[in-house]
């Protein structure tokens, strides 16, 4: 994939501002950025692997079962990386709650055609997951940012993970529910401008 | 929680949709024209409780026997590709992947868990009336959304969620101090 | 098929309703002002002023002209202004007054175009997020009359006691006028008076365990906040439904749920609230209203 074709998805096309997929687990969960670069994690994890798999299926399988197939196939890809992060990071999986396996119904709608070759279907996956996770980034970034006063990371080392930011006290309402379709509203009103810039 | 607190929790507390969140694509992509919005929300406030059930009937007649809890997800998943199978056609063949497969359909499956058979249906026809009421509202001011001229960048999709933030918004007007007022 | 919520036609018609509605809420700003002390009046002029600024800059980038003139800028600051209580930290008007400006108006396409009240999306933004600055406390008598404030209702215009009292019968005396001259429209306020002063009255008194018809009235009706909310927000003419039954209707259910809302919910800005609340439904009351013919 060309670089103009990146930041074509980046902002013309981004999947989470511009056609809202996603848009459940990623408003719940971008209310701090360490949740946020999770989930966009997992998002891509799963759209590589339903992305390859879409290939396939449009080669091999009745049209009537691609959607089912599709489905179960996110599901279990879905339930692997629960587990595995279960297993090794149950601290930072918990406060995704339900939101991360409801993965499993948004990743369909991001369905390639898979028409193509299998490394098509694999870059444009890993373009529209990377795409996906910087928006959903972005969202998390102004909302925990401006709503609760911190930037929350992973902590490495010494780094306890959370960053601090002084200034006027932080307004609730945008680490909350209402921010977080305030924020992602205005936020995807900025990508139709850039990408309407672009095109 | 009483069965009064989890209907008032749902519906306004903590509202299916402007509470949790859950329910906001299918809220966005109602169809235009009040009849065919009405029956779209009845769609999938109808699916929940049935969804709600089915969960618990997979969970307690088939996972639990197996000792296969930990695939939950995959089996409710199932469960939601099996209607798909179906040849329906036209309109409602059309609809029915939207209606099954969406965040507020398997979300209530999945946060029915650890309720009985009588809970689910309590906690699935609950989301199902909290997500009608968004909706009808939602639908209402969507119309006036689309009779007005807006800025280039916020029609459509922008305004939607801004409205659908102000929603929350006056939403969080209901809170625990009112659910403890009025169902004790 | 309903009616679209009347369009205000630019011009001098415009801004003669906004500034006549700015001024007959002066007088009690000023009793405010006069009780409350000199952080009343800062908070006022935040208001106006964060409102005035963000509506020019708005204007001047998105649109290339100057909207001032229309006097709505004018009125939304004034009325948030006299929403929030006297002891909010300076930010807090001029974060109301901004959003209500920028995102309750502007976003939706201005003036005419919002289909929730800006100063109450304002004040609602920020009840919810900073809600421990703006939590009610007991006030001692800071203003140059040297009056004891009552139990605060979150508004400038204080809440029982002699300050609220005295602030309801200002609005009130503004409220007349708007509702003889026609800019305002009867039937809001006075159902949301007989709905909430009803409800009041009936129940007020069970949460306490006194039993029916043992509310306290007086309390809630002189409250300066449920004035301000009746008379001059619930009335707004873009976002209150037309017609008669639709009005009737829009008014009684702000009344109820400003009784459950404060009554049961405890929250001094039950008001504001519950116009807020009706405002989602408006488009489906006229629906319902032209329904049935009633017009």
């Amino acid at each position: 994939m060309k670089t103009a074709d990146f930041r074509g998805v980046l902002w013309r096309d981004n999947p989470l501002l511009v056609y809202l997929v996603g848009l459940c687990p990623a408003l719940a969960v971008s209310d701090r950025l360490v949740n946020a670069l999770l989930l966009g994690a997992v998002m891509l994890f799963a759209l590589l692997g339903t992305g390859i798999a879409a290939v396939g299926l449009e080669r091999f399988a009745p049209p009537r079962l691609r959607l089912p197939l599709r489905l179960l196939l996110a599901s279990a890809l879905v339930t692997a990386a629960q587990r595995f992060l279960w297993a090794f990071a149950p601290t930072f999986t918990a406060p995704l709650g339900v939101y991360l396996p409801l993965l499993s119904v948004n990743c369909l709608l991001l369905g390639s055609a898979g028409a193509g070759s299998f490394s098509d279907g694999l870059l444009e996956a890993a373009g529209r997951g990377a795409a996906f996770a910087v928006g959903l980034s972005l969202l998390a970034l102004v909302r925990e940012g401006l709503g609760a006063g911190t930037i929350t990371l992973f902590p490495v080392g010494s780094f306890g993970g959370v960053l601090n930011l002084r200034g006027l006290p932080p307004a609730r309402v945008l680490a909350a529910a209402p921010g977080a379709l305030f924020v992602l509203g205005y936020l995807s009103a900025l990508a139709r401008r850039r990408g309407r810039g672009r095109s | 929680m009483t069965t009064v607190g989890t209907v008032l929790t749902f519906t306004f507390v903590n509202n299916v949709v402007l509470g949790q969140l859950l329910g906001v694509c299918p809220l966005l992509g109602l169809p235009r024209g009040p009849r065919p919005a009405l029956r779209a929300s009845l769609a999938l406030a109808a699916a929940m409780p049935a969804s709600a059930v089915l969960s618990w009937v997979v969970r307690r007649l088939v996972l639990a026997p197996l000792g296969l809890e930990s695939l939950e997800l995959i089996a409710l998943c199932l469960v939601l590709a099996l209607p798909l199978l179906l040849p329906v056609r036209g309109r409602a063949g059309l609809l029915l992947p939207h209606a099954l497969l969406n965040c507020a359909v398997l979300g209530v499956g999945l946060l029915s868990a650890g309720a009985g058979a009588a809970g689910s249906l309590v906690v699935g026809a609950a989301a199902g009336a909290g997500y009608l009421l968004a909706a009808v509202v939602f639908a209402g001011l969507r119309e006036r959304l689309d009779r007005e001229w807006a800025p280039r960048s916020m029609r459509g999709l922008p305004l939607s969620l801004l409205t659908a933030g102000l929603m929350a918004l006056v939403f969080l007007a209901f809170d625990r101090t009112l659910l403890a007022g009025l169902a004790g | 098929m309903s009616q679209p919520a009347p369009h205000l036609h630019q011009g001098p018609t415009t801004r003669g309703i906004m500034l006549a509605a700015a001024a007959c809420l002066a007088p009690a700003a000023t009793w405010g002002a006069l009780a409350l002390g000199p952080s009343a009046l800062r908070v006022l002029a935040v208001a106006v002023g964060a409102s005035l600024a963000v509506e020019l800059a708005i204007g001047l980038s998105a649109w290339r002209r100057c909207t001032l003139g229309d006097g709505s800028a004018l009125l939304t600051g004034l009325l948030v202004g006299l929403s929030l209580p006297a002891y909010a930290p300076l930010f807090v008007p001029a974060v109301a007054a901004a959003f209500a400006v920028a995102v309750v108006k502007a976003s939706f396409g201005g003036l005419g175009r919002n289909w929730m009240n800006p100063a109450l999306g304002g004040r609602l933004f920020v009840t919810f997020s900073w809600p421990v600055l703006l939590a009610v406390r007991p006030r001692p008598a800071s203003g140059w009359l040297r009056l004891p404030a009552g139990l605060a209702d979150g508004s400038l215009l204080g809440g029982s006691g002699t300050l609220g009292l005295v602030s309801t019968l200002l609005l009130a005396l503004g409220g007349a006028y708007l509702l003889a001259r026609r800019i305002a429209a009867w039937e809001i306020p006075a159902a949301f008076a007989a709905a909430f002063a009803l409800t009041v009255w009936a129940f007020g008194g069970l949460p306490a365990g006194d039993g029916l018809f043992r509310g306290d009235l007086p309390a809630a009706l002189a409250s300066g906040g449920f004035a301000l909310a009746a008379l001059f927000m619930a009335t707004d003419p873009v976002t209150s439904p037309q017609g008669r039954a639709a009005r009737l209707a829009f008014g009684a259910g702000c009344g109820v749920l400003s009784f459950l809302l404060r009554v049961y919910g405890l929250r001094p800005e039950a008001p504001f609230l519950a116009v807020a609340l009706m405002n989602m439904f408006v488009p489906l009351l006229e629906r319902l209203s032209a329904w049935r013919g009633g017009r």
